[in-house]
């Protein structure tokens, strides 16, 4: 219980210290959200006057107070540009970026099991050798590139899937899930080799283990015993690793979901800033930080459960 | 025996696709007519935006552009139609028109009869509020400075309203015909209510139905509609899709059926393909690159001029549009007789200004990120150096780009003057040395001569002679020079008639219909 | 160190994972360098040469524009062919080398620098100081990369300095993680009792005793950190927000040759294969250095 008090304890001034940290550096960004409403059509005296009625000229403490009081009542604020609520402008974006990220692991999944058993079955051989040689390969793509090139692949050589455009889960589940193979598969590309490589080194271990060598030896096949045996023991950091890539989401896909034009949380951002439209960037930066520290949070909450030696050494950290 | 069934079966096709061909192109001369012989009714037409919509409010909305302004002209009227071919204004909302003996008022008589989507009946009072919202300095609209020179708007009677004007001013009748936040009517109710911005209620041919922020927004066909003739569809459906090019492939493939871009290779591949119909049209206004006079060495006129000789128009146009936007020497328009003494790109030219000069010109300029921002720093920093001005380019993102350019900090600079009917009090504000929005700094008695007699004009074709004037002037002194006029393109697949392109590049699709 | 631009570890080492195995090193046997070690390496000299004397070995000016031949396909005169504005591709690919390496290079130096001596104290002092050394990198970890980059290359304006700078700070948690998991596992250790009990002070110990031990594990991880660095100033550049025009990038020129893909492909294609190579180059040396040169476990934090 104690445990948990200081980890909340540490979960709020990290949101503070966060909050803080980037609305000072949006607000001296150059340029602000006046001329953006404005336009290029408007006069310097019409831009103050918005800038006066949006608040925008008072001192930035000021202004970050107010913003923290009304954060603290649950007022996220509204969008300086289009007056939406900041929380409804996340929520109704964040849908998209889960979904992207929870296909991305599904794909990462898909090819980080069957190599990540074969390598560790065949450790230290050809086989194990050029799986990790692939993984650094496909490591060395950086996600951008990863989209580029699919696009001129798949969409544009192959015809396959043309770069279509975000549909809601209304239009149909195909229709939907479409618009998220290419970007999705962007990510997967570095992200399976992460897990690759965790559950190979737990399967080796695992697979030393006397029980291991038991079953073996009473001679149930290879495919039962790994499969039945030894996957589930040496998928446990896998699925950490799984857990805190999820947890990154947000932050995570910014550029994949500009390049593939995706309504999520990271275009939100982007655009923002692009805008100076402070409420919203303060409001996502917050939701991205929280979603980051409440996953590593429970991710740490369940070795303290698993492990009782870490609930004390951690909360002395 | 078969295979001549074959054979006359397509020839049959193809008569059939030529007779709807030769029917769309006819449509697409003749947008404005009420209604078709042979169009079809019901159906839903499918269109590609480019960006969301900020709201439909005049106040809290901003500007529209061509995205939102297609939206709110289905579902909003204007009082008067512009007609592109007879070059004259028609009715619509308004039914008559009259100006003053002095010019400085005109009186509009409204249509009768005429209800909003909510039943409400349209009154002089919902026109004068409109106005009146916008020139309330108090409201900040970002459409107040393009209509300054109304003082007042007030309705005589329940079909009549009066605008008074500070000083004889031709443009009035090009704002009230513009798909604009200007133009086209909303309910003053429902603006009172607060709810114009994210449900519009207007006495346009469709209703607004549901937005999906960055996603869709759907509209039904008002069953009440004043003209319902020259209305076919039952629904249209606003799909927001961002990227040019997926846009481009989702019409291909028949998803959606009408997107409009400004993708040079989009557009050149799209009037090449049989299965697309293209429609075009030119607007006024042009892409312009800023030189900041009070800024030296620019301030001497010789420099500035030696630039304007240097700037290769026709190169960036190849470059960046793929040569599908008209070549500008002026803003009034591809239309527009004005000849205004082009500086054309003359490397020669330029070195003997600049050896007249004496002195050697570094320069700065400041340009987008973007990557068409890039390129376009690219292009003039080369071009510059032919003629042996070395140009330091700072990129900056599009929000502090404007900001240096209002305060006056920042030496080149690329702008645009939007496309308007009439683009005078853009050109008026840029060039009159009072003016906040003399953004090249440029400040010169003889022009604002000509900058006063061109905006009080009360005859066009006076106005138009100053207005040429003031071009010729502009590209005299080289505070200004052009990367572009605008010419706009929309496509949709051959089975979708009737689409036009009105003012501002907005185009039109209340009138269109789909077959079967 | 994440990719800031999708926050993914580049490596699975990440403090809440600490207590895994790290993967053993897969290239060729212990003892001796296979070809997976000397090709990336010949690769690296390669690029560096030609990036260092691009003017003096017949290297085309990257910035020329040549309105005639605009996207033309490689061939004799443009062995890369040339992009949307008729420049070389091969030459700017070339003096494109020359941004990704110098922020390759510098960056991870950066955050070295700043790094170490924080990990170093807050593993040697510990206590409240480690806790809010701890804290604070959790703090900074907990906004994302790419928007702390964007935020900084917005403020300062793009430049080659802003950008390696401002990547280097973001180097700061993995290299003060690193060296503070290694000042941990050396602390106690006899040298530093022995030292200690002979009268040196803190200052000496950390510099004389700490420091040689501690230097090994995170100049070990510098040369991953060298791909990680390029990896994220192509991100920027591709985002219009690193070295400023007409300079060339490899994530600008990969942006700029989006719109042409269709037409043109080899505008974004040639410098996405020269800048995969490196940064592969650069994680194979770098990991099989790292496994012969050091054993420290990224203890946890």
């Amino acid at each position: 219980m104690r445990y948990l008090l200081k980890r909340v304890r540490r979960l709020v001034v990290v949101i503070f210290a966060v909050t803080l940290f980037t609305f000072l550096l949006v607000n001296v960004l150059p340029g602000d959200v006046a001329y953006d409403i404005a336009g290029q059509d408007a006069s310097e005296e019409e831009v103050q006057a918005i800038r006066a009625d949006l608040g925008l000229d008072r001192p930035v403490m000021v202004r970050y107070a107010e913003w923290l009081g009304d954060f603290v009542q649950g007022d996220w604020g509204r969008s300086f540009r289009t007056d939406e609520p900041v929380v409804d402008a996340i929520l109704s974006r964040f849908p998209v970026s889960l979904e992207l990220m929870l296909v991305a692991q599904v794909f990462a999944l898909i090819l980080a099991v069957p190599f990540g058993i074969l390598a560790a079955y065949r450790a230290g051989r050809t086989v194990d050798r050029t799986i990790a040689t692939a993984g650094f390969m496909s490591l060395s793509v950086p996600s951008f590139m990863a989209a580029i090139l699919l696009i001129l692949v798949v969409s544009l050589n192959l015809g396959w899937l043309p770069t279509s455009e975000y549909e809601p889960l209304s239009a149909g589940l195909w229709a939907n899930l479409r618009a998220f193979i290419l970007p999705a598969l962007a990510i997967a590309m570095a992200e399976w080799v992460v897990l690759m490589r965790v559950l190979r080194a737990d399967m080796i271990g695992v697979l030393q283990q006397d029980y291991i060598s038991l079953a073996r030896a009473k001679g149930l096949p290879v495919c039962h015993v790994i499969l039945r045996h030894a996957l589930k023991p040496a998928s446990f950091s896998m699925i950490t690793v799984l857990g805190l890539q999820i947890g990154n989401l947000v932050g995570g896909s910014i550029i994949i979901e500009s390049i593939f034009a995706l309504p999520g949380v990271g275009r939100l951002l982007i655009n923002a800033i692009y805008a100076r439209d402070f409420i919203v960037v303060q409001g996502v930066v917050v939701f991205i930080a929280f979603a980051y520290v409440l996953v590593n949070f429970i991710v740490d909450l369940l070795y303290a459960v698993l492990d009782p030696r870490i609930r004390t050494e951690r909360a002395d950290g | 025996m078969f295979k001549l069934s074959l054979g006359q079966r397509s020839r049959r096709v193809l008569t059939a696709t030529a007779a709807i061909a030769l029917a769309a192109t006819l449509a697409v001369n003749n947008v404005h007519a009420a209604s078709h012989s042979g169009a079809v009714k019901g159906g839903t037409l499918i269109v590609g935006v480019e960006t969301d919509s900020r709201g439909f409010d005049a106040v809290k909305g901003g500007v529209l552009g061509v995205s939102a302004g297609t939206v709110s002209l289905a579902v909003h009227d204007t009082l008067l139609k512009y007609n592109e071919k007879t070059k004259e204004f028609e009715p619509n909302l308004a039914t008559a028109w009259e100006a003053s003996e002095d010019n400085k008022s005109w009186t509009v008589t409204l249509r009768k009869g005429v209800k909003f989507h909510d039943g409400s009946d349209f009154t002089a009072k919902d026109v004068a509020d409109h106005f009146n919202r916008i020139l309330d300095p108090a409201n900040k609209s970002r459409s107040r400075s393009f209509i300054t020179a109304i003082t007042g708007v007030e309705a005589i009677d329940d079909h009549t309203v009066k605008f008074n004007l500070a000083h004889p001013w031709l443009p009035l009748l090009g704002n009230l015909a513009a798909p604009s936040m200007i133009g086209l009517i909303p309910s003053s109710a429902n603006v009172a209510a607060d709810k114009q911005n994210r449900e519009p209620i207007g006495t346009g041919p469709f209703m607004f139905d549901s937005w999906a922020g960055g996603d869709r927004i759907t509209i039904k066909r008002n069953p009440n509609y004043w003209n319902k003739d020259a209305v076919h569809l039952d629904e249209i459906v606003f799909r927001i899709l961002p990227d040019t090019q997926a846009r481009f492939a989702s019409l291909r493939s028949g998803e959606i059926d009408l997107i409009w871009t400004d993708r040079g290779s989009s557009i050149v591949e799209a009037q090449k393909d049989p299965n697309l119909t293209t429609v075009v049209r030119d607007g006024k206004g042009a892409a312009v690159t800023f030189i900041n006079a009070s800024k030296p060495p620019l301030d001497d006129a010789r420099v500035r001029q030696a630039i304007s000789h240097a700037w290769n128009q026709t190169a960036l146009l190849k470059v960046t549009w793929k040569d599908t936007r008209p070549f500008a020497e002026h803003p009034l328009g591809t239309e527009s007789k004005c000849d205004a003494g082009y500086r054309h790109y003359d490397p020669a030219k330029a070195k003997a200004l600049l050896a007249d000069y004496g002195k050697p010109v570094k320069i700065s300029m400041i340009h987008t990120t973007t990557p068409r921002g890039r390129e376009f720093g690219e292009i003039y920093q080369q071009l510059l150096k032919q003629v042996g001005i070395e140009l330091e380019l700072v990129p900056v993102d599009q929000n502090t780009l404007v900001k240096k350019v209002f305060t006056n900090d920042y030496m080149i600079s690329g702008w645009r003057i939007a496309d308007a009917d009439d683009v005078g009090p853009q050109t008026f504000a840029l060039s009159f040395s009072k003016s906040s929005y003399n953004l090249t700094r440029l400040m010169l008695p003889e022009m604002d001569k000509v900058a006063l007699a061109m905006r009080t004009a009360a005859d066009p074709a006076v106005r138009e002679k100053f207005h040429c004037d003031l071009m010729r002037m502009v590209n005299d002194q080289g505070n200004m020079q052009y990367r572009g006029g605008n010419r706009y393109y929309a496509f949709h697949g051959t089975n979708t008639h009737n689409i036009g392109i009105d003012g501002l590049g907005v185009v039109r699709v209340s009138g269109a219909w789909k077959d079967k | 160190m994440a990719d800031p631009t999708t926050n993914r570890p580049l490596h699975p080492a990440r403090p809440t994972l600490s207590r895994f195995r790290r993967m053993r090193p897969t290239t060729g046997k212990s003892g001796q360098f296979g070809i997976a070690f000397w090709l990336p390496l010949a690769w690296l000299f390669l690029i560096s040469f030609t990036a260092i004397f691009a003017p003096w070995i017949g290297i085309q000016d990257p910035d020329s524009l040549d309105f005639v031949n605009l996207q033309t396909p490689p061939n004799d005169a443009h062995l890369l062919g040339t992009d949307h504005l008729g420049r070389d591709v091969l030459a700017r690919v070339v003096y494109g080398a020359r941004v990704s390496l110098v922020v390759g290079f510098c960056a991870p130096v950066v955050g070295m620098l700043l790094g170490l001596p924080i990990g170093m104290i807050a593993g040697y002092f510990g206590g409240r100081i480690d806790g809010f050394i701890v804290g604070s990198i959790d703090t900074f970890l907990a906004v994302p990369g790419l928007v702390l980059l964007l935020l900084f290359s917005l403020i300062f304006g793009g430049s080659l300095l802003v950008v390696t700078v401002s990547l280097g700070l973001l180097f700061i948690p993995i290299f003060s993680r690193i060296s503070r998991a290694a000042t941990l596992s050396f602390k106690s250790s006899e040298f530093i009792l022995a030292a200690r009990t002979i009268g040196a002070n803190d200052f000496n110990i950390l510099v004389r005793e700490l420091l040689p031990n501690v230097v090994l594990p995170v100049l070990a991880f510098g040369l991953v950190a060298v791909a990680s660095a390029i990896v994220v100033e192509g991100a920027l550049s591709f985002l219009g927000l690193s070295v400023p025009a007409p300079h060339p990038s490899w994530g600008g020129m990969i942006a700029g040759g989006r719109e042409h893909l269709e037409e043109s492909p080899h505008i974004s294609v040639f410098p996405a294969i020269v800048m995969f190579l490196t940064v592969l180059s650069f994680n194979l040396v770098g990991d099989t250095l790292r496994s012969r040169f050091a054993d420290v476990r990224e203890a946890a934090i």
